[in-house]
């Protein structure tokens, strides 16, 4: 296809999602016809962004607005991908959105809700299409506010609570990018990405430093890098579900793609440590995002720790690919870039999935415990396979997607342990090894948790019992993100070759091609077309052998065997003690405190007690990182507002200090 | 000389709306009138010289240079601004019997009063007469501030007269000092005071002198810029104000200070042969006023009093922005016209929730958003361009503050994110509180009332076109031709070449 | 008569700064005025000599606005807004009389030590005069900050403005009379603002102390 006609399809779904904005503006009339324009720019965005990255283009322009100094808007490689990814789900959430926002319509503002959404796309849509820091903090700027009025979208204290939280974190984080790229550009006020790549060579040490651990904040903490995370699981619960989705599937990942390209740049000059400080901070990450995911109980809260162990496996994969270059394997550097974008593409598909899904589940049941939920399996035939479909790809197992990235990952770790490094080197390298494996049982431990207790079993609330299914528009784009989830499984190496073969560490920043030595990404891969037919023999081999050896004629449906004693749902596991082993061995980490009130049923009978359990689990992060901080701020606050004590004798006497102090200073 | 003339016919105007003859009603009208007549003659007048096409003119004690154009011209748009709201807000006031006839006069009289002493200020070449129009609108505005002469605003008049007037009898001080050493480097009489020959004579003032001079200047007109700490006047005057006279305090009086100050600096630059003794002053008050506003925003339950001291924090700003260096002064035009919009809109916006809840306390509102909605979202859309959201113009001109600050002071700079990080997160907190949080003891308005729709009224047509004219003005910032017009205003107060 | 001036310039010199620091442990509205009164009036007979001395025209003026406004016009205002408001006649401080006269002379001393660091003493008019302004400006600015009732405060003010009208007298500097005019007439309208809100206070409040005007805080 012609590049002309490519960036003409871009611009009209730029276009698109602006023009959704104004016509959501309209009120709650243009509900649908906002959302159809959105999912129509969305998909246009998409295709003309796959078709980008499949022909083999270097760089295709955009726009040049010659009036802001000359602000041009292009796409590479690099950025095509996630602009598929953003174009794809949004057009999908669009979709979800028509009947869900109909369904829960008393909380929202229709018309701004909508508007914001549209915006929210936009920015980020902006964000990757930016090659200069102006445009690039314009759009992530928009993209941060326009989030942040979504959380709050239902307007109840809790969501405000969650959004303000959001607010600090997004405006430190914009500070700290905003920051870094002018360290970065040494001089240049509009500076534009090539500038930043080449001063990025010639930055002396220091400022080299300050940069890296700006960006890595700054990015971080809009991607949910612990510990700049906390905010994430406030969040993304209580924003409405198809905005949790672009959040948690989307925003996440233009997070990532910030902080690839600035690694992109640096990594030629950074030492082998601020490699170590990622992987550090990303397996972390992973570690305490899964255990998190296990141990909660919200199902939204669930998947937002689920994406903040998702966000730390690839910031450790881009950890070892910035290490490994500094120790001086340029192929684990590829491998492992590739993995995470890989990564980044088949989570932003799972979770926004997942996040659909249990939107249209907690809308059915009413309530977001996964304690009350259950039974929805019967219920709710096709939302429950695509739920399943998608816990299994976001527990990494085969033959979905997710798997074979975390694969090439890992074998690519091993193939490099037999190349000759020294101990050091080898011993991180296999440190990350089973530090990722932890994190992904712990993942599918999760997942199980999650799709079981839910799903599975005898509904646990009257509200379960009587779910139904969700309209079409809303379980097609769940079906078919899982539809694609398992696509991705069986193609995985044609995927990988297509942008394997584009060789992105330099298309990203223009230096020569690095040679991919010893390590071949996509002949390392196990044959996924084999495993899944395998799979798909095994289970029809089950079949076959059971219709012949069996001596079952005929199937007697029955009440389950009971003892006697009525079967009730409270009987069934709970999410609390299905996490409990996880618990009870992590407990060093996670500390959760068990108050046990035992109050005398009779006064005068001290030995027959009612007694209630009541199991608190803190964020460490939050009581020993972020409370002190904030504490401690609003003591200074007190403090600083004795200044304005109301006596006017002091307020006198304050002129004139100042005045003789800066007399002394000065003169 | 016919500026003269011009402004003796301005004095026209409150001197009508005092006179018993003139009924009460055709008072507000003709407040619009003589908004508009002054702001068609400064327009007149201004606008050939801030475009460019006019170089500047010097007639006597009037001196019209680009910056002093751009003053003025935001000088008269705020007046109109605030001109047209009165109408709205003292008509619901008289209307509800809050206020009385008599003091209906007195508030046009002393608005009056209080913009012809901004203009003078603003306009003027003698140092003698900036420090007339500086004092003369203390007095102005004092009366304002006493205006409903009861819950502390009398407590707010008396702290604004006596450490205003003090802090500008410091500043003649360090005007009799400039004198002094214009008259010791061998000046004429007649030309002691005059702001153009003291900067053509630059060379010839005592280095020595003038920094004494400075430094009274600077913390003696300080105190009227709020600079913290000479800043604890500010959050009680402004709050205790009738709104739209706070939009005029907040939006434009301060800036008309700061840009005295400016002029002071850039005659002190020439006679000292360099500015970075001055910037250090502008750092380090800059940084101060940054900070304790970012910490006390975290706590402040009463919006108007946000709303004051974020202007500190703006000043602030200012400041810090020309400590940066010459190149400092081009953002630091641009954050002047944003704050100016954006501030005057918010007080016009908080003049709105008074007046129908008759309480500046967060503690004791409702959430606005439910009940007053058009306000609730020009006030969040002007919190948003406040907060230097893109789009705003305040996200053209802290952008290239923070670029130009982490090339020369890198530290200084952190610090000041650190605090605008502050100020974001208390104002944003309070602002949703304010809109979205109904507190328990709210006072309600009765329910027969509630299920009216909100009328759009004349505050909200004034808010929205004060938003449009930030928008506008944040895209022409980023513009080449913007840069270029903000560069050529700096250049006029500026002593180096940019 | 220019050496009859010339002898009791000095003389001037001294009732002026001796009745601003006299005014310091003075706890009655009414002396406290009439020593402000004596005050004005001794420096514009200063100013006076002055313009006698020098033959500098413009002096004449001023010494004439300083003696009407200040020495005749402000106190008499003064005197009657207090009288009409009611205030009480004993003024507060949080010094007593002595150590108030202490602290002032204290100042005076410092305010000695300091002229010397100044660039203007070589060029001044005059070396006393220069001394006695800041002096006075000094006492001025004591005033304001330890005494506790708004009329000590105003008055505070008004010898601030004071020493800032002897600092212009050693400055040499010249402003044109139309300005002159304005200036003079911007004071006498603050002070009068001044007294209406200390009136107004005192209906409110019912006192003049300033623990009262503490509510505003935060």
């Amino acid at each position: 296809m012609d590049p002309a006609f490519l960036s003409f399809a871009i611009l009209a779904s730029l276009a698109g999602t602006v023009f959704a904005a104004l016509v959501a503006l309209l009120g709650v009339r243009a509900h649908h016809f906002a959302h159809i324009l959105l999912a129509f720019s969305g998909a246009v965005g998409a295709v003309a962004s796959i078709a980008f990255v499949v022909q083999d283009f270097e760089v295709l322009e955009i726009a040049s607005v010659r009036l802001f100094f000359g602000m041009t808007f292009a796409l590479d490689v690099f950025s095509a991908i996630f602009f598929a990814i953003v174009g794809l789900v949004s057009c999908l959430c669009s979709v979800y959105a028509i009947a869900y926002v109909r369904q829960s319509h008393e909380g929202y503002h229709i018309a701004s809700l909508n508007a914001a959404t549209a915006l929210f796309v936009l920015g980020m849509q902006g964000v990757l299409l930016s090659t200069n820091v102006l445009g690039f903090m314009a759009f992530w700027e928009l993209m941060s506010i326009t989030s942040f009025f979504l959380v709050m979208a239902d307007r109840k204290p809790a969501s405000i609570k969650a959004a303000l939280f959001y607010f600090v974190m997004t405006h430190l984080g914009a500070a700290a990018i905003l920051t870094g790229f002018f360290v970065l550009a040494q001089g240049t006020i509009l500076a534009d990405f090539r500038t930043l790549a080449f001063s990025a060579q010639v930055i002396p040490a220091p400022a080299l430093a300050l940069t890296f651990f700006l960006f890595l904040f700054g990015f971080g903490s809009k991607a949910g890098l612990v510990p700049f995370h906390a905010w994430l699981p406030e969040a993304h619960p209580q924003a409405p579900s198809h905005i949790s989705a672009l959040m948690s599937g989307v925003m996440l990942k233009v997070a990532v793609y910030g902080f690839l390209r600035m690694m992109l740049f640096l990594i030629p000059s950074l030492p082998a440590t601020f490699g170590l400080v990622i992987i550090g901070l990303g397996l972390a990450s992973a570690i305490f995002g899964a255990l998190y995911a296990v141990i909660e109980r919200d199902i939204k809260r669930v998947l937002a720790f689920s994406s903040i162990e998702n966000i730390g496996i690839i910031f450790t994969m881009i950890g070892v690919g910035a290490y490994a270059f500094a120790n001086r394997l340029p192929g684990l550097l590829v491998v492992a870039l590739l993995a995470a974008v890989f990564h980044c593409v088949s989570h932003a598909l799972f979770k926004s999935g997942l996040f659909l899904a249990a939107g249209a589940i907690v809308h059915a049941t009413g309530t977001r415990s996964l304690e009350r939920m259950g039974g929805l399996a019967k219920r709710m035939p096709l939302l429950s396979g695509a739920f399943l479909v998608l816990a299994l790809s976001a527990a990494a197992l085969p033959p979905f997607g997710p798997f074979y990235g975390e694969w090439m990952f890992l074998q690519s770790l091993v193939q490099s342990l037999a190349a000759p490094t020294d101990g050091a080197v080898t011993g991180v390298l296999v440190l990350v090894l089973f530090a990722v494996v932890l994190a992904s049982a712990l993942a599918i431990f999760a997942m199980v948790k999650l799709f079981g207790i839910a799903t599975l079993g005898a509904p646990r609330s009257e509200a379960a019992e009587k779910a139904v299914e969700p309209p079409a528009s809303m379980n097609a784009p769940i079906l078919l993100l899982a539809l694609l989830l398992a696509w991705m499984g069986v193609f995985a190496p044609a995927l990988v070759s297509l942008v394997g073969g584009k060789d992105l560490v330099s298309a990203a920043n223009r230096l020569p091609a690095i040679e991919i030595v010893g390590i071949r990404p996509d002949a390392s891969l196990v044959v996924p077309a084999a495993v899944f037919l395998g799979l798909l023999a095994c289970l029809g081999l089950v079949f076959l052998l059971r219709r012949l050896l069996s001596d079952a004629k005929r199937e007697r449906s029955y009440h389950t065997w009971n003892c006697g004693q009525p079967i009730d749902a409270s009987m069934e596991y709970t999410a609390t003690a299905f996490s409990a082993p996880i618990r009870f061995f992590f407990r060093f980490l996670l500390r959760t405190k068990n108050t046990v009130v035992a109050i005398p049923v009779v006064a005068t009978n001290p030995w027959i007690c009612r007694r209630e359990l009541f199991l608190n689990l803190r964020s460490v992060w939050m009581d020993y990182g972020y409370l002190p901080i904030a504490r401690t701020c609003l003591r200074a606050a007190s403090i600083v507002r004795r200044v304005q004590s109301g006596s006017v004798q002091l307020y006198v006497a304050f002129i004139f200090l100042a005045l003789l102090v800066t007399l002394v200073i000065a003169l | 000389m016919h500026l003269t003339l011009a402004f003796l016919a301005l004095l026209a105007t409150p001197l009508f709306s005092w006179l018993p003859v003139v009924p009460v009603k055709a008072v507000r009208g003709l407040g619009v009138l003589a908004a508009s007549v002054a702001a068609g003659f400064v327009w007149t007048t201004a606008f050939p010289v801030l475009l460019g096409r006019v170089e500047m003119r010097s007639l006597g004690i009037w001196f019209v240079d680009p910056m002093s154009a751009l003053v003025a011209s935001l000088i008269v748009l705020v007046y109109l601004a605030t001109a047209v709201v009165s109408v709205r807000y003292l008509g619901h006031e008289r209307h509800e019997r809050l206020v009385t006839d008599r003091q209906v006069r007195l508030y046009y009289v002393m608005m009056h009063l209080f913009a012809f002493a901004m203009l003078v200020t603003a306009l003027a070449n003698h140092l003698g007469v900036i420090w007339f129009g500086l004092e003369a609108t203390t007095l102005a505005t004092t009366c304002l501030v006493a205006f409903y002469a009861k819950d502390g605003a009398l407590e707010a008049a008396w702290k604004y007269i006596l450490l205003c007037s003090t802090g500008i009898a410091l500043g003649l001080v360090g005007i009799l000092m400039v004198g002094h050493a214009a008259a010791v480097g061998g000046l004429q009489h007649a030309d002691f005071l005059y702001l153009d020959t003291l900067r053509m004579h630059a060379s010839s003032l005592s280095p020595d002198i003038m920094r004494w001079a400075f430094v009274f200047v600077f913390v003696g007109i300080g105190t009227k810029v709020g600079f913290v700490p000479l800043h604890t006047w500010l959050p009680d005057a402004h709050s205790k104000t009738p709104s739209p006279i706070s939009a005029m305090l907040s939006g434009i009086l301060l800036n008309v200070a700061f840009v005295t100050i400016l002029r002071f600096k850039g005659v002190t630059d020439l006679a000292l042969g360099g500015t970075e003794w001055t910037e250090k002053f502008f750092l380090v008050f800059g940084i101060l006023s940054v900070l304790l506003p970012g910490f006390i925003l975290l706590i402040q339950r009463n919006y108007k009093r946000m709303l004051a001291y974020s202007s500190i924090e703006h000043m602030g700003l200012l400041a810090f922005s020309v400590g940066l260096g010459p190149l400092g002064l081009v953002p630091a035009v641009m954050h002047m016209v944003g704050h100016t919009l954006a501030k005057s809109a918010l007080f016009f916006g908080a003049g709105e929730i008074l007046l129908r809840w008759k309480t500046t306390k967060l503690d004791h509102l409702p959430a606005v958003f439910t009940h007053a909605p058009r306000t609730a979202v020009l006030f969040l859309l002007a919190i948003l361009g406040i907060l230097a959201m893109p789009g705003s113009t305040l996200f053209a001109s802290e952008y290239l503050m923070v670029g130009y600050g982490i090339n020369t002071h890198l530290v200084s700079t952190l610090i000041v994110l650190l605090g605008l990080s502050l100020v974001a997160v208390g104002m944003m907190r309070h602002t949703l509180a304010l809109l979205f949080e109904g507190a328990p003891a709210a006072t309600e308005v009765p329910p027969a009332v509630e299920s009216v729709r909100e009328p759009w009224t004349l505050t909200h047509a004034v808010m929205a076109g004060e938003l449009a004219l930030l928008g506008a003005a944040g895209v022409f910032f980023l513009l080449p031709s913007g840069l270029a017009f903000a560069t050529r205003v700096a250049q006029s107060i500026s002593s180096v070449a940019l | 008569m220019i050496a009859t001036l010339a002898v009791l310039e000095p003389l001037f010199a001294v009732v002026f700064l001796f009745a601003s620091v006299l005014a310091m442990p003075t706890f009655r509205v009414k002396s406290l005025l009439r020593l402000y009164a004596c005050s004005s009036i001794a420096l514009a007979l200063l100013i006076f000599s002055f313009a006698v001395r020098d033959a500098s025209g413009h002096l004449y003026p001023l010494a004439l606005g300083t003696l009407f406004v200040k020495g005749l016009v402000i106190p008499a205002l003064l005197t009657n807004a207090i009288r009409r408001s009611g205030a009480s006649e004993r003024l507060q401080s949080s010094l007593r009389a002595a150590p108030s006269l202490f602290v002032t002379v204290a100042a005076l001393l410092v305010t000695a030590l300091l002229i010397q660091h100044l660039p203007f003493a070589a060029s001044a008019a005059s070396a006393h005069v220069l001394y006695l302004s800041i002096a006075v400006a000094f006492a001025g600015i004591l005033m304001m900050v330890l005494r506790r009732d708004v009329f000590s405060q105003m008055v505070g003010f008004l010898f601030i403005e004071n020493g800032i009208a002897a600092f212009s007298l050693a400055t040499i500097v010249v402003i044109p009379v139309a300005i002159e005019v304005g200036i003079f007439s911007i004071v006498l309208l603050a002070v009068s603002m001044m007294a209406l809100l200390s009136h107004k206070v005192q209906e409110l409040y019912g006192t003049s102390d300033t623990a009262s005007l503490r509510e505003l805080t935060d």
